[in-house]
């Protein structure tokens, strides 16, 4: 169990996370946030890349720096800028990697020979790859992430680069490996992890903003999203999701506190929600009118 | 961190620069040897002729040289071995450290050690005295430009480019990670921040193979051109050979403090290059450690540098003895006066074999730098 209590971080003077606390067991869990809210700096701080300026992170009740290479051994992490040696081979590099992780050499070259067929790079495996495209990178990322077996995985950005096919083939692949392990996945992609995630943790304003199922997220922004024509006029107080095309024609879906003239009420999504949380200070009011 | 260090050692080698600095160094040092102008008919004669007069220069084998065959090479030899005698036999070590400190207007504290250190040098004196080290012939006339060749100029060069390699490298090494964005892959891992210490051996090995190859392939093509044979085997304080501080106004005996043959000194001299190769690979490291990048790196090392010459130009323009005897014992002072090592050093020194033991002094002192570098990098956030 991963623990994290009043957690802050600032750097020189500028908060960038503010007393956050989470709780982390089996399962996945999407942070998700826009840009720049302080997810990378959340993830660091679990890899022992930056360490707290107040709080601490506890694994299993101890300190993950006192830990040291025993915490970092259940560890794996894919960063979100994953930076590689151009000529090595991916066998290579995994290789490397796991003298890293200390395992033992043979299991390590099973363990590779997997990895690298369960992310359909065994073809390619003894090619450089500095001629790889950055799909197929980031399939090396995700693999030696993976190499020690980690009861903890931390995937940052994890999707990036990948194709649809090879984006739904990932997120099946998380979902399963997280029945035994713990899985924090950072996007801003919200199909990243709308079905597959146990939790959602958002931050919002340096602070934790929350942990909820998605289920629940959606659920705050029940009966405050409608779908209206294009031709609608919106109000100072609703907030344009998204424009949508559909057989009626131009739509726009809509967060707004009130039932609009010719709207009409949709099933929020969590994208709608995240759009919502994070929208601007104007559309703030939108949420703060009375239903 | 056994495993880690093929796999680094490898990640260096791979490097194409590595490769090219090493060939480029060794056709720079061969262009040395090849335009060194040294004169191998003499030294060819001179070690035919030592076999019949034997190697030291007495009135015995200035008989046996009479007799010889006349050639225009056995009328120099006789030339310069005329009127030749044991320098060593009445040398007053006292008078040379007056003559030194009046030259270079040594004052204060340190003219005092200075006196103690010529003092102290009259048993090395008495030693070389005895075993007539200034009548060894070596190759007479072209004995000195062959041993300031070896010392000043070619161990130099490898000196050189062993330093430069080793500055590259130790901060090529502690920031590598940085530079292909893999450090973050790195500090998770379980090996972690300790992965470091692979690193600095394996660039610590590099530099060591690199030095010693350039040593052995260096001599190698020195010997193949110049067979010198066995001038290896002459004193260095023969009076052929001397310690020049200012051309043709400062030249005195060339005063190990022990006395050694050529071969000796410039074995001596390889072990002693190696400890300062130790200390700028070692230091740089470090460097590369707390700048956390490659250029910035090297930019602190070139400011270091420059602020050095800059203080040394400063002190020896106020006549700062004090602060110029402590200056010497900075690395980059004791690769500036490396061709006076393991000699009296003249104003560059005021204790006997002070570079040795400022070699030793500057390893303890990385040992210091590198456990506060440790320290410091246990807690260094990679951002």
């Amino acid at each position: 169990m991963l623990v994290l209590n009043h957690v802050s971080k600032k750097f020189q003077s500028n908060p960038i996370l503010k007393d956050i606390s989470l709780t982390f067991e089996n399962g996945v869990y999407g942070l998700l946030s826009p840009n720049g809210a302080g997810k990378t700096t959340l993830l660091k701080m679990i890899t022992t890349l930056l360490f707290p300026t107040s709080g601490e992170i506890l694994w299993n009740g101890q300190a993950i720096k006192e830990l040291g290479a025993e915490y970092r051994g259940i560890l794996g992490y894919l960063p979100q800028d994953f930076g590689y040696y151009g000529n090595y081979t991916p066998t290579r590099f995994l290789l490397y990697i796991a003298a890293l992780q200390k395992m033992n050499k043979k299991e390590a070259k099973e363990k590779i020979d997997q990895l690298l067929e369960l992310v359909a790079l065994s073809d390619v495996k003894n090619k450089k790859m500095k001629r790889f495209s950055g799909g197929m990178i980031q399939r090396v990322g995700i693999a030696q992430a993976m190499l020690n077996n980690p009861k903890l995985l931390i995937l940052d950005e994890p999707t990036a680069g990948l194709d649809p096919k090879e984006r739904v083939r990932f997120r099946n692949l998380i979902h399963r490996l997280a029945q035994d392990r713990i899985v924090i996945l950072s996007t801003h992609i919200v199909s990243d992890v709308e079905t597959i995630a146990k939790q959602i943790i958002m931050i919002k304003n340096h602070h934790l903003y929350c942990c909820e199922t998605p289920s629940q997220i959606t659920q705050s922004v029940q009966g405050k999203i409608f779908e209206v024509p294009a031709t609608y006029q919106l109000a100072q107080e609703q907030l344009l999701l998204s424009e949508t095309e559909s057989d009626k024609g131009h739509l726009l879906r809509i967060a707004s506190p009130f039932i609009p003239k010719e709207g009409v009420e949709v099933r929020p999504s969590l994208e709608d929600a995240f759009l919502y949380i994070y929208r601007d200070r104007v559309a703030e009011d939108v949420a703060n009118y009375p239903l | 961190m056994l495993r880690i260090i093929p796999f680094e050692i490898r990640k260096l080698f791979e490097q194409p620069m590595i490769f090219l600095f090493f060939i480029a160094s060794l056709f720079l040092n061969t262009m040395y040897i090849a335009t060194a102008e040294l004169d191998q008919s003499y030294l060819n004669y001179v070690q035919e002729t030592e076999v019949k007069t034997g190697t030291l220069i007495t009135s015995e084998f200035h008989e046996k040289l009479s007799n010889q065959y006349t050639s225009r090479n056995q009328q120099r030899l006789l030339i310069e071995t005329a009127k030749l005698e044991n320098v060593f036999q009445h040398y007053a070590t006292e008078v040379l450290g007056q003559e030194m400190i009046n030259y270079f207007q040594i004052q204060g504290s340190v003219a005092e050690k200075m006196k103690i250190k010529y003092e102290k040098l009259t048993s090395v004196v008495h030693e070389l005295a005895e075993e007539q080290a200034a009548l060894e012939m070596g190759t007479a006339g072209e004995t000195m430009s062959i041993f300031t060749f070896i010392r000043n100029r070619l161990f130099r060069a490898i000196l050189g480019e062993s330093l430069i390699f080793a500055l590259l490298l130790g901060l090529y090494g502690s920031t590598s990670e940085r530079l292909t964005k893999t450090d973050v892959l790195v500090v998770t891992s379980k090996t972690g921040r300790k992965t470091q210490v692979g690193k600095y051996a394996a660039s610590f090995i590099l530099i060591f193979l690199f030095y010693v190859t350039m040593v052995m392939l260096t001599f190698g093509i020195f010997n193949h051109m110049y067979p010198i044979g066995t001038l290896w085997e002459t004193s260095m304080s023969t009076q052929f050979h001397l310690n020049v501080y200012v051309p043709q106004s400062l030249e005195i005996p060339f005063i190990p403090w022990q006395p050694m043959t050529l071969l000796n000194y410039t074995i001596l001299s390889i072990v002693l290059g190696g400890l300062l190769i130790i200390i700028c690979h070692g230091f740089n490291f470090l460097i590369g450690l707390w700048t956390d990048h490659l250029f910035r790196g090297f930019i602190v090392f070139v400011i270091m540098y420059v602020v050095f010459l800059g203080l040394e130009q400063i002190i020896n323009q106020m006549g700062w003895w004090n602060l110029h005897s402590l200056l010497m014992w900075h690395p980059i002072s004791l690769w500036k006066v490396q061709g006076y090592w393991f000699t009296e050093m003249g104003p560059y020194a005021t204790i006997p074999w002070q570079e040795s033991i400022a070699m030793v002094i500057n390893i303890f002192l990385l040992g210091i730098g590198g456990i506060l570098t440790s320290k410091f990098y246990a807690t260094k956030e990679v951002k």
